[in-house]
C-alpha cells in the first residue's frame, strides 16, 4: 500500500472527507494500481464490518450494583484508608524486621565460629580454667607436648574441618606427654607418664588396641574441653573441689591470656594440624577438665573410667572424688 | 430529573450530592463502557466488570475532573487505565496464557455478535465474521488494540485518542495504520465470507 494512500486516508476517503485534489489524485492512482484497488476493497471491507458491530447492552442491575459497591466502600472506610497505610507500614516493618534479621546472623556466635571469628568463640566455649593458664603455658613449653596447644591459625574452615572445637590431639607417639608434662610442674613426673603408660598397654578392649588409641588421645586432648556449665551440674563434685567453679567462672577472662601463654611453634601447629586431619577428634564422648595447679576434671564411660583410676592409682597418682555413676572423678598427679 | 440535562450538568448535581444523577450518568454510560471494555479486554465477563470498576473510580475521583477535557476522554483514560492493568494483571497473565481467541477458534469465540436485521442465514454468516473480527481485535497487541478499538468501534477522533493514551497523534495514527494492515491480514483467510 503506498504510504501516501494508506488506511488513514481510505478511511477519511469513505468518509467523504478529503478534498476535491486528494479525491482526484486517488481515483488517478486507483485506476493504475491493482494492489490499491484491492487495499482500498479490503478498506471498504474492513469498515463496513465494523459499523455492523453491535454495542454490547447492559441491565439496571449494573447500575445496581455499581452504587451497592460505593454504599459498601462509604460504610466501611477503613478499607480505603488501608491500602493508604498499607504500603508505608509493610514497608517500615518489614525493613526493620529484615535488618533485624540479618543483624542476628551476623552476630549470632554459630556463624561467628564459621565465619572467622572462630578462634575467639572456641576460647569462650572451652573456658578454660585459671589452673589452667599456667599448666597450658608449661605444658605448651614443651615443644614435643601436642596436647595442649594452640589452634593452628589457618582457616576456620579448614579448622573445623580438622578439629571441630579446635582442639588438637596428639598421635600415637605423643599419647603420653600431656600426664607428663601436668606431672612436670608437681615434680611428680613418673606417675601420670606411668598411668597413661598403663592405659595405653592396658587390656582394656577400649583403650589398649591400636583402633581404640582415637578414644586414648582423646582423653588428653579433651582436658580443656568442660564447659562451666557442664561442670557446676555435676553431682558430688563440688565438695571435694570448692574452687573448681570459681576457676570456671573466671575461665571466660582467661581465655585470651591462655591463648596467649600457648609457646607452640609454628611447626607444631602444622603437625597438629596434618594430625587432626588424619583422624577426627572425638570430643563429644570424653571430657576433661584441669581444675586445678595439678589437679584433672577427668570424664569418661564408666568402664574406661574404671580403667584409668586403677592405673593412675598403680602409677601414683591420687583420686580425690570419683562418681563412677556419673563417669567422673576428680585426680591428682600427686598424693595430698 | 430531566433527561437532556449533558454530562457536565450531571457532574455538578453529583458533586452537590445528588445520587439519582450520578445513577443517570452511569446509565447513559454503561453500555458504551462495558462495549469498549469487553473489545478491550476480549471477554464480556472482565469487560462487565471493569465497566463497574470504572463507574466507581469515576464516583471516587469526580472531584478531580476540572472539565479542561471532554467527559468521554476523562472517563474513556480511566477505562483504558483499568483495561491495562487487567490485562498486567499477574492473574490474568496466567489465566489467559494459551487462551487468546484466534481465528482458527473462531467456533468457540467469547464474543458472540447477533444480527437481528439480517435473515437468518445472511445473520448467521455476518455474526461468524463479525465475531472473527473482534476476536481478532483481542488479539492484536496493546498498543494497536486500543487505538483501533478507540477509533474504528468508538469513532473517537484522533486528537481525543491522542489524550487519551496519551501518544502522540502521529503516534495514534501510524498505530491504527498498522493495526488495520494486520486485522485485514487476519481477516484474509475469511474474506470470502464477508
Amino acid at each position: 500500500m503506498s504510504s501516501k494512500f494508506d488506511t488513514i486516508f481510505l478511511e477519511r476517503y469513505i468518509k467523504n472527507e478529503c478534498t476535491d485534489a486528494e479525491r482526484e489524485a486517488f481515483d488517478s492512482a486507483l485506476r493504475d494500481s491493482p494492489s490499491l484497488r484491492s487495499s482500498f476493497d479490503q478498506m471498504k471491507k474492513y469498515a463496513a464490518l465494523i459499523n455492523l458491530l453491535p454495542e454490547e447492552k447492559t441491565s439496571e442491575a449494573f447500575t445496581d450494583n455499581v452504587m451497592r459497591t460505593i454504599r459498601l466502600k462509604k460504610e466501611k472506610p477503613q478499607l480505603a484508608i488501608f491500602p493508604a497505610i498499607r504500603g508505608l507500614f509493610t514497608r517500615e516493618v518489614l525493613g526493620v524486621l529484615t535488618a533485624v534479621v540479618v543483624l542476628a546472623l551476623i552476630f549470632s556466635p554459630q556463624l561467628r565460629s564459621v565465619s572467622g571469628s572462630f578462634e575467639t568463640a572456641v576460647m569462650d566455649e572451652v573456658a578454660p580454667s585459671v589452673a589452667m593458664k599456667s599448666e597450658v603455658s608449661k605444658i605448651s613449653s614443651d615443644p614435643e607436648s601436642p596436647v595442649l596447644q594452640s589452634v593452628p591459625s589457618k582457616s576456620s574452615a579448614d579448622r573445623l574441618q580438622s578439629t571441630p572445637k579446635g582442639l588438637a590431639y596428639s598421635t600415637e607417639a605423643n599419647t603420653h606427654s600431656a600426664p607428663a608434662e601436668i606431672n612436670r610442674q608437681t615434680s611428680e613426673a613418673d606417675a601420670p607418664q606411668a598411668a597413661m603408660n598403663e592405659l595405653a598397654s592396658a587390656p582394656s578392649p577400649i583403650i589398649s588396641t591400636a583402633e581404640e588409641k582415637p578414644e586414648q588421645i582423646a582423653l588428653m586432648g579433651t582436658i580443656r574441653n568442660v564447659t562451666e556449665g557442664e561442670y557446676s551440674t555435676k553431682k558430688g563434685i563440688s565438695p571435694t573441689a570448692p574452687s573448681m567453679k570459681d576457676d570456671a567462672l573466671q575461665s571466660k577472662s582467661k581465655s585470651m591470656k591462655l591463648e596467649e601463654s600457648f609457646d607452640a611453634t609454628p611447626a607444631d601447629f602444622e603437625t597438629k594440624e596434618e594430625r587432626s586431619e588424619q583422624q577426627p577428634f572425638p570430643y563429644s564422648r570424653y571430657k576433661a577438665h584441669v581444675t586445678g595447679t595439678d589437679t584433672l576434671l577427668v570424664r569418661l564411660p564408666e568402664n574406661q573410667l574404671s580403667a584409668f583410676i586403677a592405673a593412675w592409682k598403680k602409677s601414683g597418682g591420687t583420686v580425690i572424688s570419683t562418681d563412677i555413676e556419673d563417669t567422673l572423678a576428680i585426680v591428682r598427679a600427686k598424693g595430698p | 430529573m430531566p433527561e437532556e440535562l449533558n454530562d457536565n450538568e450531571l457532574i455538578l448535581r453529583i458533586r452537590d450530592g445528588d445520587e439519582r444523577a450520578f445513577r443517570m450518568l452511569v446509565n447513559r454510560w454503561r453500555d458504551r463502557l462495558v462495549t469498549f471494555c469487553s473489545r478491550w479486554l476480549g471477554n464480556r465477563v472482565d469487560g462487565e466488570e471493569v465497566a463497574q470498576e470504572v463507574c466507581v473510580i469515576l464516583y471516587e475521583k469526580l472531584h478531580l475532573f476540572r472539565g479542561e477535557s471532554l467527559f468521554s476522554t476523562w472517563i474513556y483514560q480511566i477505562a483504558v487505565n483499568r483495561c491495562r492493568n487487567r490485562h498486567g494483571s499477574w492473574w490474568n497473565r496466567l489465566t489467559r496464557n494459551g487462551k487468546r481467541v484466534s481465528s482458527v477458534d473462531r467456533e468457540t469465540s467469547e464474543i458472540t455478535v447477533v444480527d437481528h436485521e439480517s435473515s437468518p442465514e445472511q445473520s448467521a454468516q455476518k455474526s461468524q465474521a463479525q465475531a472473527i473480527l473482534l476476536a481478532a481485535v483481542a488479539n492484536l497487541p496493546v498498543q494497536f488494540r486500543e487505538v483501533i478499538i478507540l477509533r474504528d468501534l468508538e469513532d473517537r477522533s484522533y486528537d481525543e485518542i491522542s489524550r487519551i493514551t496519551g501518544s502522540s497523534e502521529g503516534t495514534v495514527k501510524s498505530r491504527i495504520n498498522r493495526g488495520r494492515a494486520m486485522l485485514q491480514e487476519t481477516l484474509a483467510e475469511v474474506r470470502d465470507e464477508f
